[in-house]
């Protein structure tokens, strides 16, 4: 069974309302998504880097393995440009993943599955392409907790700035 | 429990992913595992707000190492590493052959790593006989899947291990197998 086209050919009222506003707002989700964490995670600066190492390698990524979108409904426009990894899943698990442990996080998960949910519903994305998003805004997360746990002492102890 | 045993459950679990994509099919593998994420993930949080997770309890002490960040850490990092894999790996045999490195070369290390006595001289944690195990063991599971470059990626990747980079084994394996493939 596939997947994209079986989540794509599927057609509801609702939810095709909730995706087109999630496709045509998602900057707008992403700032807000953004200021709660900054008041409510305590890995504030891993989410910064992560989103910044996100916007740095998503492009790459998208040049390098140049996979193109489906364009399987009329749901939305089509998008003729690389497609893997969706930006919106990268993004959406990056705030995922910093926000785990805190009770944010029952608000980010949904958000952030339904996003990545909507690109395949509107036929914008495959699957494969979401769920190399989701592992990515993981990784980046991760990563970037990583080489700030390594990073903030040595410059604490080199500048006694930070 | 024993980190043998715990190793055991890792070879389990890379053996369910990969015949989950050979005999069911790699988009039911890949919204299996993204359950599985999410699943873990919450009950991680559930677990570090307070809640206690009933049958899922004696589990987590069963199979959870100690000194970890969170909750069912070491599944949900297992899980993500076989996502990316399958996801980022240019073919479908190479992300199933970096699990199964993952899987069996990570666990065998591990299992006879720690009886090993010589340090490898770049990290004091690992041994010679840990790093042998892994590139065998990876080599022979992968095999099947991409031949005998398996052993090539196995070794290389074992060396990668080796070191400490400070992320998760179950990160870094898949991610340094889909870089030394690209490159």
């Amino acid at each position: 069974m596939d997947f994209t086209f079986a989540i794509a050919g599927f057609n509801d009222g609702a939810l095709t309302a909730a995706s087109v506003f999630v496709d045509k707002y998602w900057p707008l989700c992403l700032i807000l998504m953004f200021v709660a964490a900054m008041f409510l995670t305590k890995r504030r600066l891993a989410l910064v880097l992560a989103l910044l190492l996100a916007l740095a390698i998503l492009p790459l990524a998208r040049g390098y393995y140049g996979v193109p979108r489906p364009c399987l409904t009329e749901k939305t426009n089509c998008i003729f440009e690389p497609g893997f990894p969706s930006a919106h899943a990268t993004t959406a698990f990056v705030f995922v993943a910093a926000s785990v442990g805190t009770p944010l996080f029952l608000f980010f998960l949904p958000i952030g599955l339904f996003a990545a949910f909507s690109r395949v519903y509107l036929g914008v994305h495959s699957l494969e392409q979401i769920a190399g998003g989701i592992a990515l805004g993981i990784i980046l997360f991760v990563v970037s907790e990583v080489i700030l746990k390594k990073a903030l002492p040595l410059l604490r102890k080199d500048t006694g700035l930070v | 429990m024993k980190e043998e045993h715990r190793q055991l459950a890792h070879v389990a679990a890379g053996l369910a992913v990969i015949l989950l994509v050979v005999f069911i099919g790699k988009q039911e593998a890949l919204l299996a595992l993204i359950a599985l994420i999410s699943a873990g993930m919450l009950f991680g949080t559930l677990k570090l707000l307070g809640f206690t997770l009933g049958p899922l309890e004696h589990l987590l002490e069963q199979f959870e190492r100690k000194k970890t960040l969170m909750p069912f850490q070491g599944a949900i990092m297992f899980a993500v590493g076989s996502l990316f894999a399958l996801t980022f790996a240019p073919t479908l045999s190479f992300g199933v052959a970096a699990i199964a490195i993952l899987a069996f070369g990570d666990g065998f290390a591990t299992y006879f790593g720690i009886k090993g006595t010589t340090k490898v001289h770049w990290n004091p944690r690992k041994t010679w006989r840990g790093l042998f195990a892994f590139a065998i063991a990876g080599g022979l599971a992968a095999a099947p899947f991409i031949g005998l470059a398996a052993f090539g990626y196995s070794t290389v990747l074992a060396f990668v291990e080796s070191v400490d980079v400070g992320v998760d084994d179950n990160l870094v394996i898949p991610v340094a197998a889909v870089v030394v493939k690209l490159i």
